[in-house]
């Protein structure tokens, strides 16, 4: 993933990197809490197809204090991002 | 700034994760200058919130989520104090007239007590909402503005709840839109569940008690996220940073709502006393009579015992308390429904002159402090009377017909 201004300006497909046009939805899941599973964000974005992509946030979502993790668009961004799947 | 419009404290069961001092406490941390209460078809925390708000510097706004007719959700908050007592009425008659623990709010009796409220239109489970998620943005405008028309423009709000679930930025910005025809305002909230985000597993758990759910077992009802914590402004701001109105009508809610008083001993129903008496005179003389019968004559330090008591109680204001106690163990003692009044005002010997209790505190010499103390000013003392589980219905009934 690329980001400018901490919005999400590209991202990398089958080693191509494709630009995103917009960010349709963005959401956070918890999953499997109670086994330690982290805490993934999410981005549903258009970028030549439309693309759900994810990462696994750093701070486990019921474990972090007040405000650690950040929500939003102005999230911290690093790390490995990995395509959910593409839509039609 | 910003303040939290939408916030659930335990007294929502098995769903408010945050107790109200944790959540009052964040508030006061987060620097926020109102915040409301808004648990399910219920005030039960108002007199506490108000208490907890107040000694915190914050203003304390009192509401509640209905539940309508068909299921879904409304946000209700009370402007005043004609609002908080029109809520109370529209809440009792949505318990009242449906099955236990089943309350429904419908339209007409909105119609009824809407004088004094503030209608938000509601969260995910909210009518508008989830018409707009299904695409019937007709059917959303056309209950948006009947819902207009009851509580007209500065009393009405979309309100735009992002808790970053799938589908919150295509569902705020038709909301948003739907706010711009109608001419009305969008406020933001984020159905706050706990204080901060670590309580998130306790929501989880709860939730999973209510539905009857092992934790591995998946359900709509579960929350998938941690965001529900009562955010502060720089969190808000990040989540509504397309939106900065949404953040300021907040306070436009929040200054519109009085910081009026509620709670205490004057919300005590008024005993109707026969003409040509006081309440005070009327509980003396029951008393004194009640005495005589218990022990055929009333001593000197035994009136001094009864004169002390009745006047503490005056003087606390809780003579008609004791008066409406009175009055539904006298049904229960001529209808021959066994009683027994227990706890702390077993120490009261008035209690026991008035046939409430049946243990002598004089002679066994129990303190009447330890029952209803001065320095605890304004807490009204706490009666326990078990009725016969077998005929306590009809003790209801009569309670509810006095």
């Amino acid at each position: 993933m690329r980001f400018s201004d901490g919005r999400p300006v590209g991202v990398r497909l089958n080693g191509h990197w494709r630009q995103v046009r917009r960010v349709l939805d963005l959401w956070r899941e918890t999953g499997r809490w109670w086994e330690g599973e982290k805490e993934k964000q999410f981005l549903r974005v258009e970028a030549g197809g439309v693309h759900v992509i994810y990462r696994a946030l750093e701070q486990s979502g019921v474990k972090g204090a007040a405000g650690a993790a950040q929500p939003g668009p102005s999230a911290p961004r690093s790390e490995h991002w990995f395509l959910l799947g593409s839509e039609d | 700034m910003f303040a939290h419009l939408h916030v659930h404290s335990p007294f929502s069961f098995c769903d408010g994760a945050g107790l109200e001092r944790e959540l009052v406490a964040r508030a006061a941390e987060a620097g926020l200058p109102a915040l409301a209460l808004t648990d399910h078809d219920g005030l039960s925390g108002a007199v506490r919130w108000h208490r907890l708000c107040r000694a915190a510097g914050i203003k304390p706004i009192l509401g509640a989520e209905a539940t309508m007719e068909d299921g879904s959700h409304l946000t209700l908050l009370a402007r005043d104090r004609r609002g908080y007592a029109n809520l109370c009425g529209l809440l009792t008659q949505a318990h009242l007239e449906h099955e236990r623990r089943e309350p429904r709010v419908t339209i007409p009796s909105l119609a009824r007590w809407a004088e004094g409220l503030i209608c938000l239109s509601g969260c995910r489970r909210g009518r508008v909402r989830a018409l707009v998620r299904r695409g019937a943005g007709d059917q959303a405008e056309e209950y948006a503005r009947r819902l207009l028309g009851l509580f007209g423009r500065e009393g009405f709000f979309i309100e735009l709840q992002h808790d970053l679930y799938p589908g919150d930025r295509g569902d705020l910005g038709r909301l948003a839109e739907l706010a711009e025809a109608l001419g009305v305002g969008v406020v933001a909230t984020n159905n706050v569940h706990y204080a901060t985000r670590n309580q998130f597993f306790v929501q989880d758990v709860l939730t999973c008690i209510r539905e009857h759910l092992g934790i591995e077992e998946p359900h709509a009802a579960r929350p998938i996220n941690a965001e529900r914590w009562l955010k502060g402004v720089g969190e808000m701001q990040a989540v509504f940073a397309r939106r900065p109105e949404a953040l300021d009508n907040t306070l436009r809610v929040a200054d519109q709502c009085e910081d009026y008083e509620i709670g205490g001993a004057e919300y005590v129903p008024r005993y109707p006393v026969p003409v040509g008496t006081s309440a005070p005179e009327l509980l003396r003389r029951l008393a004194l009579q009640g005495a005589r019968r218990r022990y055929g004559s009333v001593p000197e330090d035994l009136r001094r015992r009864l004169n002390h008591e009745l006047a503490v109680i005056e003087q606390m204001g809780f003579v008609d308390y004791f008066l409406i106690v009175w009055d539904v163990v006298e049904f229960a003692r001529r209808e021959g429904i066994r009683y027994a009044g227990r706890g702390s005002c077993a120490d009261s010997v008035v209690a026991y002159a008035l046939g409430i209790t049946n243990v002598d505190a004089y002679r066994r010499r129990l303190r009447f402090e330890r029952f209803i103390n001065p320095s605890r000013l304004n807490t009204l003392p706490d009666i326990d009377v078990d009725f016969d589980s077998r005929r306590r219905d009809d003790v209801g009934e009569y309670v509810v017909g006095r």
